[in-house]
């Protein structure tokens, strides 16, 4: 704490609240007395230790426990009553022991019987058998079907194709017949006409 | 007595010579002969003769001949059980060949109708003569383009002019009017 006379002036250079002119002036008294700059550095330090800590909001209400707010609802009152008390609750504990023991005693559950089937690896291994054969039994089915339809469709085109062939060979067969027909009428034709001639060179050289 | 048999002789003689024909059996029959003689004269590329000529008279018309033929004979592919295969190719030549050996065949024809002309003197100047060639094509040729029947028509005195003048080339085509069928 100094005893210099100027300790408020020192305090407001400290919270920067002087004016230009008063805060050289204090500056200047600074450097010649050590008691005000090291009051200047206590101030500094607690300043320093007060930024540290986190701002608090200021509580925007200030209740007392004698507002109706508090005030505990019916349901809580009933609970808080003397029916819920220590001894109320161990006598209401053994009641309920108490039926619970009598109803046990005079009534019992059917009994629960839990069957479980347990399959056998034979079993087993028949209905994977039976499972596979019906599966393969199928595709056979299906391949058999389609190679079925290829070979007839394969054989209808076939047929087709042949039947357009010895068409088209059988009508070439018979133009062939008409043409030796015709060659060999021409050729008989040619013959008769060339006897007479043959014979009348023959006459004419006789 | 004598006089009744010259009239039954004559009025015979008259009836036997109008009921004799004017183109005679042996003219016709001349023609058809070199018609079949030319058309089976090419050695190279010979036709394939189906059918010999044959000719009639027709009085007041003309003289008709018809023949029937394949305009070829040599190496045409053919259908036999070995051999069931006819490329196009082969298909195409033919039908080259064949479009080339028409104009040969009109030629031939133009120049046996010349020959007809003066074989036949009993036809009458003012009157036809025709010649029709019937055109024989296998079913799987490509006969596009090709006729089935071409007939040459000409009068005999324009005919024996052409010959005369030894006409050729288009002047001697003018004289014929030709069909195609």
């Amino acid at each position: 704490m100094t005893t210099c006379d100027r300790a408020e002036a020192l305090r407001d250079y400290a919270f920067d609240e002087l004016a230009a002119g008063e805060r050289r002036e204090m500056e200047r008294h600074l450097t010649a007395c050590t008691d005000c700059a090291a009051e200047l550095d206590q101030l500094r330090l607690t300043t320093a230790a007060l930024r540290i800590l986190p701002d608090r909001e200021i509580p925007q209400r200030i209740a007392f426990v004698s507002d109706k707010i508090f005030e505990p609802s019916p349901a809580a009152r009933f609970f808080r009553s003397g029916f819920f008390s220590s001894a109320w609750a161990g006598f209401a504990s053994a009641a309920i022991m108490a039926v619970a023991l009598l109803f046990t005693a005079f009534h019992r559950p059917a009994e629960i019987r839990t069957v479980v089937q347990t399959a056998s690896a034979a079993d087993v291994n028949r209905r994977i058998d039976a499972a596979v054969a019906t599966a393969v039994a199928d595709a056979v089915r299906q391949v058999r079907a389609e190679d079925a339809k290829t070979a007839k469709e394969t054989l209808a085109a076939a047929e087709l194709r042949y039947e357009r062939e010895h068409r088209f060979l059988l009508a070439s067969m018979e133009q062939n017949m008409e043409v030796l027909q015709k060659r060999l009428g021409t050729f008989t034709s040619l013959a008769s006409l060339d006897v007479p001639q043959i014979a009348s060179q023959n006459g004419a050289g006789q | 007595m004598k006089s009744l048999f010259l009239l039954v002789a004559g009025i015979a003689s008259l009836c036997s010579a109008s009921s004799e024909p004017v183109v005679s059996f042996n003219s016709l029959k001349a023609v058809e002969a070199s018609i079949n003689d030319k058309l089976r004269s090419s050695i190279n590329d010979p036709y394939d003769l189906l059918g010999t000529a044959r000719g009639t008279y027709l009085e007041g018309y003309g003289a008709i001949f018809s023949v029937e033929l394949n305009l070829l004979l040599v190496s045409a592919p053919n259908l036999l059980p070995f051999n069931q295969k006819i490329t196009e190719t082969e298909i195409a030549a033919m039908r080259e060949r064949k479009l080339r050996k028409m104009d040969l065949l009109r030629d031939s024809m133009r120049g046996l109708m010349l020959g007809a002309s003066k074989t036949l003197t009993g036809l009458p100047a003012g009157e036809r003569i025709v010649m029709e060639t019937f055109l024989f094509n296998y079913h799987w040729e490509n006969s596009r383009g090709l006729p089935h029947r071409l007939v040459l028509t000409a009068e005999k005195q324009k005919l024996l002019d052409a010959s005369a003048l030894h006409l050729t080339g288009a002047e001697l085509a003018a004289v014929f009017t030709q069909e195609e069928l």
